[in-house]
């Protein structure tokens, strides 16, 4: 048993070991029709916020009715030097009195810059000084929401010269002093190590263990470039035979969390994507059992 | 307290989106080992950038589009790019500042020449190939806020016509659905939503040869986007029908252009049906 057992989820209703699905335009249709047995669909506030009807809008209402959810955004731009966005954050704190069960996420990274949003989540240079600077703004999310928040570490194609901490180092400094929690994306840690050439399992065992509160697993793309071809994060395909091997052994480091598949790109029928988050149930059916919930 | 590296990190970047990239930003970051140079990798970054703020365009503005063409159409997104003060987070909010854009460029600019270069407006028809550009983004645009438009209907239509059979009937004050938008043009919308639907080759602007008409864009009850050319006596009447105006003056109004009041209320019934009226509001609100 992980060293994690006795650690219990932030969220109420949703036990360790649950598995579920992100909702988008591409899916919600289907998954409206057809209601198949989740533990949790994934929610992004932005959605909430941008679309005040329609048919869309509807069918996202009607499901976070019938399902748990989580929510994830995508907008926060936390490591922005704008400032914060607090009509989303107050939005964000009404959803979660809504939903009991749920967390909120967004990513260790920035994208917009006061009125400029690039719609992409964007490296930030990992230092001393960006490490305060992302306690600070984690504090004041914190605050406005009422509850911790989870950061998802990101797929990055760059780095940069100023940078002298990892990215694990860097995860690691601002979940120790912010109180924040680690939404863990595999395929990112494994596409990134594969892209720097480095080793994803050491990796991930540098992560510090007490942090992680959640995993998302998506499928990564191999592209040709100028010298060479790299994995491109675009959720577009299924998860890949070696990210499924490091989410096993993440399991085993870090224990059962909600896990998410992620597909947003190139959506299948949903009876294609049921069938890898059935794999995601399957490696955590062992958890399930005994202490972890 | 701000990080004067985050600052200059993300100045930078947004420098390099408008214009080339900075020597600076191209000096610090570390590519990839599979790209070639920084330069690279940043233009993968500032082309998403891009890309995925503009590309919500082309499912919303699908007149224009076919009008213009997908090559003029994606040139003229990018120019609106490169000159937008800001990139917003919301597709809405971005086809709104788009066609705003268009609306506010003047007929003698030299965009409209290259633009207007591939429409073809009929012979007979009074309007320029550019009012028909700014026509279609129009519609486009309505239609769009239509359909995010929330229209839970409250009332059924049995409900509104059980009300319509009640004896004071005449004082109830009729309103449309909140979502629908009423819009006069010159070109025949009706026949242009049905050209783009059906991605017909004919690409001649279709107008309207007795002068500009009234148009209805609405969602019906299955929360389809309809459009719809309105009668004198719809337009008449849907004019009126604000939430302010009861029945009976409405009706008594419609007398004088010869209609009875069975006529206006048969009318009325009829629009219910439709989904065009949605409410019977019972005082002044
Ligand atoms: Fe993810």
């Amino acid at each position: 048993m992980p060293p994690t057992a006795s650690l219990t989820p932030l969220s109420t209703g949703l036990a360790r070991a649950s598995a579920g699905l992100n909702l988008c335009h591409e899916n919600a249709q289907e998954l409206f029709d057809k209601r198949p047995e989740l533990d949790f669909i994934q929610i992004h506030p932005e959605h909430v916020l941008q679309e005040q009807g329609g048919v869309y809008r509807d069918q996202l209402d009607e499901l976070r009715r019938y399902y748990n959810v989580i929510l994830h955004g995508f907008g926060l731009s936390i490591g922005s030097s704008g400032p914060l966005d607090r009509e989303y954050l107050l939005l964000v704190r009404q959803l979660l009195k809504e939903h009991p069960e749920a967390v909120f996420s967004d990513h260790f990274s920035w994208s917009s810059l006061s009125k400029h949003h690039f719609h992409d989540l964007i490296p930030l240079i990992q230092t001393e000084e960006t490490i305060q600077y992302m306690v600070e703004r984690i504090e004041e999310t914190q605050d406005i929401i009422g509850s911790p928040i989870l950061l998802e570490n990101v797929s990055s194609y760059m780095r940069y010269k100023e940078s002298n901490f990892s990215e694990i180092e860097f995860i690691n400094e601002i979940t120790k002093r912010s109180g924040c929690y680690v939404l863990l994306d595999i395929n990112n840690i494994w596409g990134n190590a594969m892209n720097f050439k480095e080793d994803p399992w050491t990796e991930l065992s540098r992560l510090r263990p007490e942090s992680v509160r959640g995993y998302h697993m998506a499928g990564c793309t191999l592209e040709k470039v100028g010298a060479g071809s790299l994995y491109i994060d675009y959720h577009r395909e299924a998860v890949h035979d070696e990210v499924w091997d490091l989410y096993e052994q993440a399991l085993s480091l870090f224990g059962p969390w909600p896990t998410l598949l992620e597909w947003e790109n190139n959506v299948p029928p949903l009876e294609r994507t049921l069938q890898e988050v059935e794999k995601i149930s399957k490696r955590l059916r062992p958890y399930s059992l005994g202490a972890e919930q | 307290m701000r990080s004067q590296q985050i600052v200059r990190l993300q100045q930078q970047f947004l420098t390099s989106l408008h214009d080339k990239p900075t020597d600076w930003l191209l000096d610090q970051i570390i590519p990839a080992p599979a790209f070639k140079d920084s330069g690279e990798v940043l233009g993968i970054y500032l082309h998403r950038a891009m890309a995925r703020t503009i590309d919500p365009l082309h499912s919303i503005y699908k007149s224009l589009e076919w009008l213009l063409g997908e090559t003029t159409f994606e040139t003229l997104i990018e120019q609106f790019y490169a000159e937008s003060l800001g990139e917003p987070l919301s597709a809405q909010a971005l086809a709104t500042e788009f066609v705003s854009y268009l609306g506010e460029l003047k007929e003698n600019e030299s965009i409209w020449q290259k633009l207007s270069a591939n429409v073809e407006v009929d012979a007979q028809c009074k309007f320029t190939a550019a009012q028909a550009l700014v026509a279609a983004a129009f519609l486009d645009w309505r239609c769009h806020w239509v359909s995010l438009m929330p229209h839970q209907i409250q009332v059924s239509a049995e409900t509104l016509h059980k009300r319509m059979h009640h004896r004071s009937f005449i004082w109830l004050r009729p309103r449309l659905n909140s979502s629908s938008r009423m819009c006069v043009s010159g070109f025949d919308l009706v026949a242009l939503n049905k050209l783009v639907d059906s991605n017909s080759k004919n690409k001649v602007v279709p107008f309207c040869p007795n002068g500009p008409e009234t148009f209805l864009i609405h969602a019906d009850y299955d929360h389809n986007v309809v459009v719809r050319q309105l009668s004198a006596d719809e337009s008449r009447l849907l004019n009126h029908c604000d939430g302010t105006h009861t029945i009976a003056s409405i009706a008594h109004e419609a007398l004088f252009f010869e209609r009875t009041r069975d006529q206006t209320k048969q009318l009325l019934s009829d629009l219910i049906d439709q989904g065009v009226i949605t409410a019977l509001e019972e005082k002044l609100t």
